[in-house]
Formats: C-alpha cells, sequence, structure tokens
C-alpha cells in the first residue's frame, strides 16, 4: 500500500485524456500534485515543463495520454504509458535542447518500465 | 471514447485535482469560458459528494471516477463511485443545496446507479450555446 495524499488507500491516480487536450489538462494536474508535494517553486515550473513534453510527445498508444501519479516522501512519482514501441526511449531522448535531451534535465530519476518490446512505460520521479 | 478518464482515490484534496483536471479539459476543446464556470463548480459539487456521502469512513479503496466526452456543442461529464449506492442516510446531510445547484448549472442532469447497480453516478450535460445566449444578453 503507498501513501497517496492524505489517506491510505488501494486506489491509484490515474488520468487519461485525448492527446488534443491532453496539454492543459496535465499542466494543471501536474502543477496541484507538485504543490502538494511540497515541490520548490522551480519543480513546480519543471513539472509543468514535463506536462508539455509528455502531452505534445507522438509517442502514446492509441492517441491517448495515460498517467499514474502518487506522491512519496515529498516527491512525485509519475508512470507515463502505455507508449507505442519504442516509445519510452524515444520519449527519454528527445525532445532535445542544444543537443541535450529535455525529460531528463527536468526529472530527478527515469526509468522504462519493461524491456525490449514491452518497454511501454515510463517512470519518472520529481523531488 | 471519452476525451478525459481521471480515478482518484475519494478523498477531499482530490477534489481540486478533478476540477483542475476538468478545466484543462475544457480549455484543450475551446469550451467558452462562461460554460466552463459552470462545469468547473457542477463537478466540484458532484466530487465532494462522493467524498463526503458514497462511503463508509472506514473504507480504503474509496474511488472517485470522472469521465468526460464532448460531442458536438455539448460537454457530457459523468462523476462516478462505487459506494453505498443511493438512500443510504451517511448521517452528514449537509445543506442539500448540492444537486439543485447542479440542476441549475447543467442543461440536462440525471442521478442513476452506477454500472452492474454498484454505487452511482450523476450525469451532467453542459452546452457551448448557453454561454452564447447568455453572453448575448449581456450578463457578465
Amino acid at each position: 500500500m503507498v501513501t497517496r495524499s492524505s489517506v491510505q488507500t488501494t486506489v491509484p491516480s490515474r488520468i487519461e485524456v485525448s492527446a488534443v487536450a491532453a496539454g492543459p489538462v496535465l499542466a494543471r494536474v501536474f502543477g496541484i500534485v507538485g504543490a502538494r508535494a511540497g515541490l520548490s517553486l522551480d519543480r513546480v515550473s519543471d513539472l509543468l515543463l514535463l506536462a508539455d513534453t509528455i502531452a505534445n510527445a507522438d509517442v502514446h498508444a492509441d492517441a491517448r495520454v495515460t498517467v499514474e501519479f502518487a506522491i512519496a516522501d515529498g516527491q512525485v512519482e509519475l508512470v507515463v504509458g502505455p507508449l507505442v514501441d519504442g516509445g519510452a526511449e524515444q520519449l527519454t531522448s528527445s525532445p532535445r535542447v542544444g543537443g541535450v535531451a529535455v525529460l531528463p534535465r527536468l526529472a530527478d530519476q527515469v526509468d522504462v518500465l519493461g524491456t525490449g518490446t514491452d518497454a511501454r512505460r515510463l517512470r519518472i520521479l520529481v523531488a | 471514447m471519452s476525451e478525459l478518464h481521471l480515478l482518484l482515490p475519494a478523498a477531499p484534496e482530490n477534489v481540486v485535482v478533478a476540477r483542475q483536471a476538468i478545466t484543462g479539459l475544457c480549455e484543450g476543446i475551446g469550451f467558452p469560458s462562461r460554460s466552463t464556470d459552470d462545469v468547473r463548480l457542477a463537478v466540484t459539487e458532484a466530487c465532494t459528494n462522493v467524498v463526503v456521502h458514497a462511503y463508509a469512513p472506514e473504507t480504503t479503496s474509496a474511488q472517485l471516477e470522472v469521465e468526460a466526452s464532448a460531442v458536438d456543442q455539448e460537454l457530457h461529464v459523468t462523476v462516478r463511485d462505487q459506494g453505498r449506492g443511493m438512500g443510504v442516510f451517511t448521517g452528514n446531510a449537509g445543506l442539500g443545496l448540492g444537486l439543485p445547484l447542479i440542476a441549475a448549472l447543467t442543461r440536462a442532469v440525471e442521478m442513476r446507479a452506477g454500472p452492474d447497480g454498484v454505487g452511482t453516478e450523476i450525469a451532467m450535460t453542459f452546452s457551448k450555446d448557453d454561454a452564447d445566449v447568455a453572453d448575448g444578453d449581456g450578463h457578465a
């Protein structure tokens, strides 16, 4: 069982949104989640950039963006997916600014869940 | 297929998450701001009802579900729980203003048992046209 918000619960927090509306929905939700986790203003801003990065990436299965999120020990955990084949690597390595991939610079930790063709989800930690 | 499907623990702090998500959806699909205000308020009331009334206090798997889809000029939003169902007195009656408020803010509203008869869902319909008419009348 994971402590999610103020309650002990077995219910996950999950959002699934069509690609067309993903940007504003994720930005608003990530902002609230980051603030509740007690992140600094800079890190909440990074979460908003992450929301844009995730929403704008053409890697989501069925053109629907799915994110599970939780707050634990003052950090925000996001699990993005299902993604298309190769989507996890694509989301991790692009977009790039000045030759540097954006997503790993915004997050404290990025893990691809699964291996090979099963690597269809991305776990992102922001503290 | 819905534009938005949100699943959250039915906790007070998650009402604002649902409100922000539905607001973002309205922005994303270009719903008029005046209508968005109605959507925000009605969804907030419906989610609050779930948190306050739907589950027994000791429930650890209390969930709040919000589903929304846009069809033509309308936005359909369903707020759903898997709780005790309608007609169970929770000992917390409140002011009794929530449902009348939702009815006033929506073009159509229906409260019914959830899928397979489990819990309760409230289905709300909002229209872009309502905002156009209101704005045309000069109401701010």
